[in-house]
């Protein structure tokens, strides 16, 4: 027993030059994401300028030192909108991802530890959602409607909720049969506390892991929806709709929408370092072999 | 020491000197053998004994350059003249499976179950042997080779090794790893894995063809009865340091280090019942934590501040027998008076008046699966246990043991049949109202053979404990003060509410699983093969736990088990099972002293220990001299 525990341990302890890339790595991201945190909730008053505030005298700037990012072709404060923009670019993923988390992981966990026609039923379900073309449903859902940001995230909730269902039954149908599970079922515990505080805790690695990686799915997709017009209305401070606006003088203002777009690649990717890191922490938590 | 002759130096094929094994660590290395020395002549089976922890499985490791990343290994292991230990990788492919071969313990992930048997061997032979035989003798000569680990059925060479048993599989693996004809095999754990049937078989197997080829054979085991009927000679190994090294007739005649002699009296006789089982208190430490001190003195009853002053040398104590106890001469006597006192068969159980019946079994019936994969786990079994009686299952694995215990549980249920428990009808539990669930779960609970994941990774003792308690006292007083006196019941402290599974030996994770069980203050315990994930020391204090708690609470139990000599100790009552159905019932002395049924008979005669073939005493004997 303990022999495995060793060699395993072994085969864990990566050498050591990678180990600490990747935490420099794990910092950054942490950072970004730390940081957009703070610019979500504090942006007001940290942002140099309204973010609306055009000056008609001075459009498409280049960065200078009243302008750091230039101005647009209104002549808003392109630094100071992406600063607003933070706020939309959290809040929907995040609804999202949190969403379709708590959704899914309480049909997951049902579906796994159930069985039977809870399961078949759930998962019939899960498998027509996959079957049709989500964002396809979306596009036309939110044209029809004409609905905006907040339908798009509901939306969004709902197709990203087969996926982590899927996870969580397959991380659930993994813990059922264990013994731990069998002798809480054996002392009598009640089904809904074996399911979530006996399997959930053990499933939590894999399921926060999924939450970030679903943000930064839900960050790109919300964009994109920005970008073709059917998320946030025109003008606001969201980086799609700027990234759409400023296509159009690209080569006059390039800043403009590199800006943005680098915004939703650099907020896309530390969410999933730190989700990878996150599963690490927790699963390494309690871990026995 | 005395420097080791000239004249058995040369037949020395491996002679490993000071062989360190270390994990290295940003916290600082760790290590997990101390000093380990062997040699292995021509022709000679050596065993290495020990408990989880004690390097055994790393040491062989070591010797086919298979340690993980972050093990390293320092020291000397010569094989022809040549350091194994400086070989690179590129060089060892040469050594491993030409010059030392390997078997692991788990014959079921070691095959590649994509191969066909015959392509597992011949895939193992060299270009230059594949070359000789050439494609059109290929076929035959995986025959051959087959045959030679005692598979005459041809048609194993097109079956994939999922579809093999447990110990043809071995066999397999045994043929593969002989593919390169060896000198040296190295077996680690070969038969742990397998039926107690099984396992001899292999044994012999090991034993005969190491034999024919005249090749060296190391065998790893953590049961010193396996080491003792296969081996010529055999190194006790403790914590990462070797403690006895002696021919196995003269170490099971008289152990001469204070663990050896621990280690033989924690394992239960087969052939008697002996009043109290003599258990090694404690549990196998680390090597760092006993460095620069005897590694035993922890766990020793004739401790004496001198052992803890540094770590005793091996050295010479008798003719040809060496051992790492400083004070063996002192004591010696005392502890063969000990074993003998030990080992004195204990009066037959006491006659208890008919016990009321608790749980009574009829005709039960259970398949699995549907169609035509179907699986007849049980077929009509009948079993009876009563208040405060101890009754035992016996049975390999297949044999329906396990599903019948988890019928009376309620995790399974039956197909046809009847189940009485305390006179509620249990046969599916999932018609019976919530009140009668919750008023058998009070009569019957179960404990589960691996310790390590039947508590919950994530919550603290303190939390499972009182969950139990809760469960069914939902307005519980006093809640911590009871979880405490679970805790003392089961022997361990009190502090140990605040702890985590992981940082739990075995052992202990076993008293905690037992006192979850208890919490509900049921009348009958179902322990499906509660010892046997335990290290041996470990084993009889589990036992002797349960011989007290029957005792102070009364309790009864369904003893759910493959080994004959730990059912022995604790069962008044025993029960056969052989595929599905119960093949010979009843008092445990007269079932075992008397045997009538085929399958009985050959159960007992394969339990290791209970028929002793020495093994060549002469060539040990001069070899363990010259060390």
């Amino acid at each position: 027993m303990t022999d495995s525990v060793l060699s395993a341990e072994g085969l864990r302890s990566a050498p050591r030059g990678r180990r600490q890339r990747g935490s420099l790595l794990i910092g950054a991201s942490l950072f970004i994401v730390g940081g957009l945190a703070v610019l979500a909730v504090f942006g007001p008053l940290i942002r140099p300028d309204p973010p609306n505030a055009q000056d008609v005298t001075n459009i498409l700037a280049s960065p200078s030192s009243e302008h750091w990012l230039g101005t647009d072709e209104l002549g808003r404060d392109v630094l100071s909108r992406l600063i607003t923009g933070a706020r939309t670019a959290l809040a929907g993923p995040l609804i999202v991802a949190f969403g379709s988390m708590v959704l899914g992981t309480t049909l997951g966990l049902l579906a796994g530890y159930r069985g039977g026609t809870v399961d078949a039923v759930i998962m019939r379900g899960v498998d027509l959602a996959w079957a049709v073309p989500q964002l396809l449903i979306v596009i036309v859902i939110v044209g029809a409607v004409g609905g905006g940001y907040w339908l798009a995230v509901g939306l969004l909730t709902f197709f990203f909720t087969p996926g982590t269902i899927r996870i969580a039954r397959g991380a659930t149908l993994e813990q059922a049969p264990r013994p731990y599970v069998e002798a809480a079922r054996v002392l009598g515990v009640p089904d809904i506390k074996i399911m979530f505080l006996h399997i959930w805790p053990n499933i939590a690695a894999i399921s926060l892991a999924n939450t970030f990686l679903a943000f930064a799915t839900a960050l790109v997709s919300l964009s994109a929806l920005s970008f073709l017009g059917l998320g946030a209305p025109v003008g606001t401070p969201d980086w799609g709709v700027m990234l759409a606006e400023a296509r159009r003088v690209l080569f006059e203002n390039p800043i403009g929408v590199l800006a943005p777009a680098a915004a939703i690649v650099i907020t896309a990717t530390s969410m999933n370092l730190v989700g990878d890191w996150v599963y690490e922490r927790i699963s390494a938590r309690g871990a026995v072999r | 020491m005395k420097p080791p002759t000239a004249a058995t130096q040369d037949d020395r094929v491996l002679d490993v000197r000071s062989l360190r094994v270390e994990h290295t660590r940003p916290e600082g290395n760790a290590t997990i053998v101390r000093s380990m020395r062997l040699a292995v002549a021509a022709g000679e089976t050596i065993g290495i004994v020990g408990e989880s922890g004690s390097g055994k499985s790393l040491t062989a490791r070591a010797l086919t350059g298979l340690l993980a990343p972050g093990l390293v290994a320092e020291g000397e292991a010569l094989y022809m003249g040549r350091n194994l230990l400086t070989l690179r990788e590129r060089e060892w492919r040469s050594v491993r499976g030409r010059e030392i071969g390997m078997i692991m313990q788990d014959p079921f992930t070691t095959l590649n179950p994509v191969f066909r048997c015959g392509r597992i061997i011949a895939e193992s032979l060299t270009r230059e042997q594949a070359d000789r035989v050439g494609r059109k003798g290929m076929r035959e000569e995986t025959v051959r080779r087959l045959r030679e680990v005692g598979i005459s059925d041809e048609r194993v060479i097109d079956r994939y090794p999922f579809q093999l048993s447990g110990g043809m599989r071995q066999r397999v693996g045994i043929a593969a790893a002989l593919a390169r004809d060896p000198r040296i095999l190295i077996a680690d754990e070969p038969s742990t894995a397998l039926d107690v049937s099984t396992q001899r078989e292999i044994l012999n197997l090991l034993r005969a063809v190491q034999e024919a080829r005249g090749m060296s054979l190391i065998l790893i085991t953590h049961d010193l009865r396996v080491a003792f009927s296969t081996c010529d000679r055999v190194y006790v190994l403790y914590a990462g340091s070797l403690v006895e090294v002696a021919s196995a007739r003269e170490l099971d005649a008289e152990p001469l280090h204070p663990y050896s002699h621990g280690l033989l009296l924690s394992e239960p006789p087969v052939d008697r019942r002996i009043q109290e089982m003599v258990a090694i208190p404690g549990f196998v430490p680390t090597a760092d934590e006993v460095a620069g001190c005897c590694p035993f003195a922890p766990r020793c009853q004739w401790a004496q501040p001198q052992c803890r002053e540094a770590q005793p040398a091996l050295r010479a104590v008798a003719p040809s027998r060496v051992s790492a106890c400083i004070r063996i001469e002192e004591i010696r006597g005392e502890m063969a008076a000990l074993r003998k006192t030990a080992q004195k068969p204990a009066p037959a159980p006491r006659a208890r008046s008919a016990p009321s019946t608790l749980i009574d079994v009829r005709d039960a019936r259970k398949v699995f699966g549907s169609g035509k994969h179907q699986m007849e786990a049980l077929k009509g079994v009948s079993l009876r246990v009563g208040e405060n009686e101890s009754v035992g299952i016996v049975g390999e694995s297949g044999s329906g043991k396990t599903t019948l215990a988890r019928t009376l549980v309620g995790l399974e249920s039956v197909d046809a049949g009847e189940i009485l428990i305390d006179g509620i009808d249990a046969r599916a539990w999932s018609r019976l109202s919530r009140r009668d669930r919750q008023r058998l779960r009070r009569v019957v609970q179960m404990v589960f053979q691996d310790p390590y994941s039947s508590l919950n990774a994530m919550r603290s003792i303190g939390a499972t404990l009182s969950e139990a308690i809760t469960t069914h006292q939902p307005r519980a007083k006093n809640l911590s003060a009871q979880v405490r006196e679970l805790l003392t019941s089961v022997g361990l402290s009190p502090t140990y509410a605040e702890r985590r599974p992981a940082t739990l030996s075995g052992g202990e994770r076993q008293r905690v699983a037992i006192a979850r069980a208890l919490a509900v203050q049921p009348r009958i315990l179902v322990c499906d093969e509660p010892v046997s994930a335990l290290d041996v020391s470990v084993q009889a204090q589990i036992l002797n736990l349960f011989a007290t708690l029957r005792e102070s609470r009364g309790l009864g139990y369904l003893f759910i088990t493959h080994d004959l000599s730990v059912v022995r100790q604790v069962v008044d009552r025993i029960y056969v099972m052989y595929r599905g159905e119960i093949v010979e019932a009843g008092e445990v002395d007269e079932v075992l002293a008397r045997p009538s049924d085929a399958y009985t008979i050959k159960l007992l005669q394969a339990s290791p220990g209970a028929s002793r073939e020495s093994a060549s005493e002469q060539k040990s004997e001069a070899f363990v001299s010259s060390e």
